[in-house]
């Protein structure tokens, strides 16, 4: 399994999809700053309710940019793991060797969370830290456990949508996964959302109604759960943040640690899943 | 034997691939699966090594059922299409093909160097493989194939993309592992390499095994003679060695199974007042069975 793991990591290396993600993370970060730099320094000259409103949002702005990062660099590079490889004849030469094939399936699993882990920590760490630099004054009392916890759950994200990539991988062709992944996240995303703007509606009927559209979506693909949860987390009433989760980015009904459970199962069945679906697949 | 198939089947939607083949390899011996495109011999070697899952029968590879995961150590496999991981160099993929053989990395290296060598690729190690053109490619999978030593070797039309020379050197790495006593499993439609390097050859046509022997029981090669002053007493003569010889004008064929036969066949002609104008084993013999075997249904 060593060295599945090993390859995948070459061959992020090698393509050099790690240098290009690399790169336009440095762009964003750059632009994501400077815009920071010049919303803070005219917050200064205002209302702590605003002060705290912005820069909540300019934060919950970062976060989701995290979470919308993720979780496409986890589909593209999960979707095509092992269904591009059958489609161009390589394990032919590798499922010759002595490798099981649940090796191949965890390997490329481990493999590509290996790049995205690391990833993800430096991207979220960095949007925390442009906005604790340019926002002395405006951003306070940002507590380490409340960002470690936050990080500690986005590392969900790329979990669940790997282990769900990885099954469709070895389901279908790389297109088939690619779109279905995509539709899947985005369908996620906007039940969160109409689940969030069901907490704002009074009409009883149509707030029970959205929330159940976003309940379902969320046990169909808790992706967006992870982001509420993990921005629920972040924005705590010590930081002085927590005016940010009443908007759609926001997360003004927070999940449970139920449903945090339920993810962690949910990546393992579809892992399980995967393994089997790979293990009688004629390749 | 190291190779054992009862029964073994695989299609695809009941359509494809090969049907209640039954076969068995013994050690240190070349066994050619001789058939058209689409005969099913990739299909039959694929399903051997547990790429594709068989329908029914059984398969044993060096006393274990086929697809078992250890027994992969022993065995070296060179596909027909060959793929591998186009963004690595030759170096660097025979490298990880010896991490997957479970190689120790001091051995890996040492072996990387000979087989390197072995496949002449020798100062193109360090390129990367979508550099390579077809030829290299094909030899970068022959070192692959070979790289742990194997005790088996399957090889998929090995010399498909080879120029003549290249074709050459291929025949001769595979004789060269077969005097170290390697088990050879070559699936080709080459009929010029089987000739050359088989033991033993099976001919496979939509499927199914249409026959199977030694070279020698496969081709007993006829020889042709053109003879002046053909006679009776000759022709009896000749009759002796085979009852069956077939003439036409000074023309003679007939089998000769012993080569040790044919001075005597000479000497017996001018003995009896014929002159012997041409004495020659016929050529093209497995082609002429293959075309004749797998032609028999069209």
């Amino acid at each position: 399994m060593s060295t599945i793991i090993r390859l995948t990591f070459l061959e992020m290396r090698k393509k050099k999809i790690l240098y290009l993600t690399l790169l336009l993370t440095a762009v964003f970060l750059t632009l994501y700053g400077t815009a920071l730099r010049f919303a803070y320094k005219s917050l200064n000259h205002e209302d702590t309710l605003i002060r705290l409103t912005v820069s909540g949002q300019l934060l919950s702005m970062g976060v989701y940019a995290v979470g919308f990062i993720t979780a496409f660099l986890s589909i593209f590079s999960s979707a095509g793991a092992i269904s591009s490889e059958i489609e161009n004849g390589t394990y032919d030469a590798i499922l010759s060797k002595p490798i099981a094939r649940y090796e191949i399936v965890l390997g490329r699993f481990i493999g590509i969370l290996s790049v995205i882990i690391p990833y993800v920590t430096i991207l979220f760490l960095s949007i925390i830290g442009l906005n604790i630099f340019f926002g002395k004054g405006v951003v306070v009392n940002f507590s380490m456990i409340a960002i470690i916890k936050s990080l500690a759950t986005f590392y969900l994200l790329p979990i669940l949508l790997i282990s769900i990539g990885i099954f469709f991988s070895c389901s279908i062709s790389t297109m088939g996964s690619g779109v279905v992944m995509v539709i899947l996240y985005f369908c996620g995303m906007v039940g969160g959302i109409l689940e969030q703007i069901g907490h704002f509606i009074t009409l009883e009927a149509t707030k029970v109604a959205l929330t159940n559209i976003g309940i379902i979506t969320s046990l169909v693909i808790p992706s967006d759960i992870i982001y509420r949860k993990a921005s629920s987390l972040l924005f705590t009433t010590s930081s002085g943040l927590n005016v940010s989760l009443e908007s759609m980015l926001g997360a003004s009904i927070q999940p449970s640690p139920l449903m945090m459970g339920y993810i962690v199962i949910y990546s393992i069945v579809m892992i399980v899943l995967a393994v089997r679906k790979f293990e009688k697949r004629d390749l | 034997m190291v190779i054992q198939t009862d029964n073994l089947t695989k299609q695809f939607k009941g359509k494809g691939g090969f049907v209640n083949i039954s076969l068995s390899v013994k050690e240190g011996e070349v066994f050619s699966l001789l058939g058209k495109n689409g005969a099913g011999k990739s299909t039959f070697i694929r399903t051997l090594l547990g790429i594709l899952h068989p329908d029914s029968g059984r398969g044993e590879i060096l006393g274990q059922s086929i697809g078992h995961i250890q027994t992969r150590k022993k065995i070296g496999y060179l596909p027909e299409l060959f793929q591998y991981h186009n963004w690595l160099t030759g170096y660097e993929l025979l490298f990880n093909h010896g991490l997957l053989y479970k190689m120790d990395k001091k051995e890996i290296k040492d072996r990387i160097e000979e087989v390197i060598e072995i496949v002449g690729l020798k100062g193109h190690e360090y390129k990367k493989i979508k550099e390579y053109s077809k030829g290299m490619k094909q030899r970068i999978g022959l070192a692959s194939a070979i790289l742990s030593n194997p005790k088996i070797l399957f090889l998929d039309e090995p010399t498909s993309a080879l120029d003549p020379i290249g074709r050459k050197d291929v025949r001769d790495i595979i004789l060269k592992l077969k005097d170290q006593g390697k088990t050879i499993f070559l699936n080709t439609h080459l009929l010029s390499e089987v000739e050359l390097v088989s033991d033993r050859v099976a001919i496979l046509d939509k499927g199914r095994m249409k026959k199977i022997g030694t070279i020698q029981e496969l081709l007993h090669s006829p020889v042709l003679l053109s003879i002046g002053n053909i006679n009776e007493k000759i022709i009896n003569e000749l009759k002796k060695v085979d009852q069956n010889i077939k003439k036409a004008g000074n023309q003679i064929e007939m089998s000769v199974y012993d080569d040790e036969l044919l001075p005597k066949i000479a000497e017996c002609i001018v003995k009896n007042d014929g002159q012997l104008y041409m004495m020659k084993k016929k050529e093209n013999v497995l082609e002429e069975l293959f075309i004749k075997t797998v032609g028999e249904e069209e």
